[in-house]
């Protein structure tokens, strides 16, 4: 099993690169997030806020948001890619 | 008001663009655009605005000019560290397009003076830096119903979107809460990117031609040149553009 995870903004600073390559068996959006952020504990402060996802993260699976297909536990399967995205301040 | 011999020869070249015409060109001399931020993204909006032939812009920021300010703020030159942004922008674009009316406006954008100050716009750009005054401007181009184009900048990336109150999401369905506040690293070229296309959505809106940027935003990543789009829609429990927050 294969999933692309694609970084953007202060994400890709934390990780270092623009892509993640998950390798484990993993069957929802919130399992592939806790791979991550096993892998990079740093990603945390900035995709959590006490316990729950920040409101303002966009996730996308195969280009559709999860906001659509039930959140976190969206499921997911070999191929997917997922994209994280924060919202970026600066003007 | 009509369009005069000087009009017709300056504005040619985009006058001929497809459905634009000499009346999209009267409705851009028409036009009344509210800029908010005179910085990374203020600053080439403006540009563009004034050589289209805007007939009026008005600018509003608080801030002077830093000399960390002139890898991106291309209106701002060395010789303008200290000065007023709004005070050295008027001045280049007045250079620029003698033929328009600017309003540079030394203020704080704040709760208050945000619904006086964007009242009678067309169009309101958001070339903040910061989320708090964007939801300011947010919540005024919905009280006045005006087009309000979205965008913001992270080192080689970029966000934009345009919000048309009751027709898209609005800014709070979107972000509903503020990233925290950083002194954000960000190459003068991206805000380059991402305010020309504002503005190419502002002449849109005004002229009406083309489609624009409406329940989707677009996402561009300078560092892989590549552009990415998300899917936006309305919050139904949005505090500020639900219909329950605006009864
Ligand atoms: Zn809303």
């Amino acid at each position: 099993m294969s999933i692309k995870v694609i970084l953007f903004a202060n994400y890709r600073e934390i990780v270092g690169s623009k892509e993640v390559e998950i390798n484990s068996p993993l069957s929802t959006v919130q399992e592939v997030v806790n791979e991550l952020t096993g892998k990079f504990p740093a990603l945390i402060p900035f995709l959590y806020h006490e316990g729950e996802l920040k409101r303002y993260v966009n996730i996308l699976v195969n280009g559709v948001t999860i906001k659509d297909t039930g959140g976190l536990i969206t499921p997911v399967s070999d191929g997917n890619e997922i994209k994280v995205f924060p919202p970026v301040s600066g003007g | 008001m009509t369009l005069t011999d000087y009009d017709l020869k300056r504005y040619h070249r985009q006058i001929l663009i497809r459905g634009f015409d000499e009346t999209g060109q009267l409705r851009l001399k028409q036009a009344t655009v509210f800029i908010a931020g005179a910085g990374g993204l203020g600053t080439p909006v403006a540009t563009y605005l004034a050589v289209a032939g805007i007939g009026h812009l008005v600018i509003a920021d608080m801030d002077v000019v830093d000399l960390s300010n002139l890898n991106r703020q291309i209106l701002h030159w060395d010789e303008n560290v200290d000065q007023y942004k709004v005070k050295s922008a008027e001045c280049k674009l007045s250079a620029m397009n003698p033929s328009i009316r600017i309003t540079p406006l030394q203020v704080k954008i704040d709760e208050h003076n945000v619904y006086a100050l964007t009242k009678g716009a067309d169009l309101i750009i958001d070339a903040m830096d910061n989320y708090p005054t964007r939801y300011l401007l947010n919540k005024a181009a919905i009280a006045h119903n005006i087009p309000f184009i979205h965008a913001s900048v992270w080192g080689l990336e970029g966000r934009i979107t345009t919000i048309i109150p009751g027709k898209t999401p609005c800014l709070e369905c979107i972000v509903p809460e503020a990233p925290p506040r950083e002194v954000f690293p960000v190459l003068g070229a991206t805000p380059g990117v991402i305010g020309t296309l504002q503005v190419t959505e502002a002449i849109k809106i005004l002229t009406g031609i083309g489609r624009p940027l409406i329940n989707r935003m677009l996402i561009y990543d300078g560092e892989y040149m590549e552009f990415h789009e998300i899917a936006i829609e309305p919050d139904p429990k949005c505090p500020t553009c639900s219909q329950k927050a605006l009864n």
